[in-house]
């Protein structure tokens, strides 16, 4: 009787620990799979190149997509040989300096898509080393130039440079040009192919990148529910599943303090009310936000694919509030939808209060055969009223010239990426040039037809 | 007329020039009209507005090195004189292809174009006397234009296409030598552009050229521009540390040193 009675309970305790909100019981839970498999990419593998320029000292420079990251593995490589000696300063120098250096001797300038704190990258590229790096200096572009050979030049999103001045010189610019390979193509700043802007174009394009079927991330029929079990953890018992007409799911952990959003058209986001209140430097919350991610759908290689940092902005004093965003990658391409890249996640104070993710997964496969893409020049040229009407909000069509020069001086980057169109239960992921504009935001051209297919902020 | 067809004539003709036309045109972006580029290379950018199709021909331009040498030698029989032999002969200027470059040659003349004699008819006294008129011209010369020296000021000049200032002297360039004659020669064969939208642009870069004086010709619906441009060796490089001046005084900067080895 005794035995009875334990089995019985024994029982309703379990059902008590394994019942699931949707109904039914969660064997997978006995085995302790709860969330998504928690491995994360490796900061350093995060940070990639936008592109590459290198100039040969006589005024032609070329430029490489630096798709295999072998440019940017250098880049890396050479400033951590620089950050093991035990002297650096820093000065500002003007744009003239900066043009002068990179034109008159060899050089090679590493454009990244996300601008970072300089000292935040100095610490991933070598995290034994003594030396102390401002952290008021933002990087966009990473130089080396000829000229001096003991120095890289950092630029921000503005365009102010700073030189670093270190004790010793080294061989950076040759063995940097080693690294730019056969898809290195003739580049020209705007005001010299265009009459206007800053923008190093490249000159023409050949590209064997196809178009490639993808599907959304959510339609694991698990996915929803690992990722609630994985964000709530040990009070997702406690969490209120509801369901609305469209069929969009929420998690809400008490009253609105936690939720989780899936929707129907494949969108993940997440929202908390409570702020941290730490101190914390780049690296802790990049790893903050990388953790929550991976245990919110998963980040691992054949979860999610390639990926890389895009976009990263922060705010406060004490108190930082910092946003990363992640595009995912195909073939070395990154890859953008309608909303942008396919995760960003805010994290203040040590702590994320925001998510949102729209992943895709997609079997890249081989490219074909090189054609002919749009020239960068044209794709400027033919959507020029495009992206005026855009980034000045207006519907009332401006001059022609008028439009012309406000795009090309409005062109901050013109590189290859994929754009994500939405499709029923997927997209398709087009082969496309993104504009970046200097406000930030990104505009998508047909890579061989030079449409627009869209743009994100 | 009746007076609808008047009427009608009048509205057609008001609605003609309410249409504004479509004007579509070329312009030269790059080279910069009057450039001079240090480098290997030469970027050809041409912007063309509205629909329309126009070749882009790039040449190189050859200064005239040794000017054409025209001869003429006549040879004559008189009456009373016998035969007699008169060459005469002076250099004089031609131009373009107008002179033929072929002897008028006789039967009996050496082949080759030399001057030549010969005579004909018979010299007895009373008949009538015959010339041979033999043309020698010896082809101008030209050779590549060294940019070396030119400025942008000489580029304008020779952009001009004017021989004389207005004073009516011989235009010089900066060298002080006097403007030669120019002639265009195809460096890169003529390519024809299309442009189907608004505002277009064909690109296209000239590598491993040699340094000396290039023209870019544009030919449109429009009319045909043109512009110069001097493609010169790269200049010495200048001396590294006037690129970037001192930041701080010798003394901070001891300071800073003697700090920094305290606390190394």
């Amino acid at each position: 009787m005794a035995v009875i009675v334990v089995l019985f309970m024994s029982t309703i305790l379990l059902l008590y620990l394994l019942w699931t909100p949707q109904g039914g019981v969660d064997f997978a839970g006995l085995i302790g799979r709860r969330g998504r498999t928690a491995s994360l990419p490796e900061a350093k593998g995060l940070i990639q190149a936008g592109f590459a320029v290198s100039g040969n000292g006589s005024g032609s420079f070329t430029r490489s997509e630096d798709t295999d990251g072998d440019i940017q593995e250098a880049a890396m490589a050479e400033l951590e040989g620089f950050l093991a000696q035990s002297y650096v300063e820093s000065a500002s120098i003007s744009r003239e300096q900066y043009e002068l250096a990179m034109s008159g001797w060899p050089s090679v300038r590493i454009s990244y898509d996300a601008e970072l704190p300089f000292s935040a990258f100095c610490a991933i590229c070598s995290p034994e080393s003594a030396l102390s790096i401002r952290d008021d200096v933002m990087m966009k572009t990473l130089s080396f130039s000829e000229a001096a050979a003991d120095s890289v030049f950092v630029t921000d999103a503005e365009g102010n440079t700073q030189r670093f001045v270190f004790g010793e010189a080294r061989d950076s610019v040759e063995l940097l040009l080693s690294q730019f390979g056969d898809d290195s193509v003739p580049c020209y700043a705007a005001k010299d192919l265009l009459g206007h802007g800053d923008a190093m174009l490249a000159l023409t394009g050949e590209s064997g990148l196809r178009r490639i079927s993808a599907s959304n991330e959510s339609a694991d029929s698990d996915f929803g529910t690992d990722a609630a079990r994985g964000i709530f953890g040990d009070t997702f018992s406690f969490v209120r599943r509801m369901v609305d007409s469209f069929g969009n799911i929420t998690y809400m952990y008490g009253y609105g303090d936690k939720n989780l959003y899936l929707y129907t058209d494949g969108g993940t986001a997440y929202s908390a009310s409570e702020e941290g209140a730490l101190q914390t430097g780049f690296a802790e919350d990049l790893d903050t936000a990388l953790g929550f991610a991976a245990v919110c759908g998963g980040l691992s290689e054949d979860e999610w694919g390639g990926m890389r940092l895009t976009g990263y902005s922060e705010s406060g004093s004490r108190i930082k509030t910092r946003v990363f965003e992640f595009s995912q990658t195909a073939g070395g391409r990154a890859v953008f939808g309608a909303k942008g890249p396919a995760l960003r996640i805010t994290v203040t104070g040590g702590s994320v209060t925001e998510l949102a993710r729209e992943g895709l997964k997609y079997s890249a496969g081989s490219a074909d055969e090189l054609r002919q893409t749009i020239s960068p020049a044209n794709v400027i040229a033919n959507n020029s009223h495009h992206i005026y009407n855009v980034l000045h909000g207006s519907v009332l069509a401006a001059a022609s010239d008028e439009a012309f020069e406000y795009a090309a001086g409005e062109t901050e980057s013109l590189t290859l990426g994929y754009f994500a169109d939405p499709l029923q239960g997927g997209a398709e992921l087009i082969p496309c040039w993104v504009l970046r504009s200097r406000s930030g935001v990104r505009f998508y051209f047909d890579l061989y037809e030079g449409t627009p297919l869209g743009y994100s902020d | 007329m009746s007076r609808f067809m008047r009427v009608a004539a009048a509205l057609i003709i008001a609605l003609s020039l309410c249409i504004s036309p479509v004007f579509a045109a070329a312009d030269i972006v790059s080279p910069v009209a009057g450039s001079v580029v240090e480098s290997d290379s030469l970027l050809v950018s041409v912007k063309v507005t509205g629909a329309e199709k126009v070749d882009i021909t790039v040449y190189r331009v050859y200064y005239e090195s040794s000017p054409a040498v025209y001869e003429t030698t006549v040879a004559a029989i008189g009456p009373s004189e016998g035969d007699l032999d008169i060459s005469s002969g002076g250099a004089l200027e031609v131009s373009g292809a107008a002179i033929s470059t072929e002897p008028a040659l006789e039967e009996n003349a050496p082949a080759g174009g030399s001057p030549s004699q010969s005579s004909s008819g018979g010299n007895a006294e009373g008949e009538a006397q015959s010339e041979t008129i033999t043309i020698l011209v010896k082809e101008a010369e030209y050779s590549p234009v060294d940019a070396e020296d030119l400025t942008a000021e000489d580029l304008e000049k020779i952009a001009a296409g004017n021989s004389l200032d207005e004073d009516g002297m011989p235009v010089t360039l900066s060298d002080g030598s006097v403007m030669p004659k120019y002639s265009d020669r195809v460096y890169a064969s003529t390519v024809r552009y299309t442009n189907e939208s608004e505002i277009g642009f064909y690109t296209k870069q000239l590598s491993s050229v040699k340094p000396g004086l290039y023209k870019v010709t544009v030919k449109s619906s429009s009319g045909t521009t043109s512009c110069y441009a001097a493609v010169k060796e790269k200049q010495a490089e200048p001396e590294k540390s006037n690129i970037f001046t001192t930041q701080k005084s010798g003394a901070l900067q001891f300071l800073r040193n003697v700090l920094r080895s305290l606390f190394r």
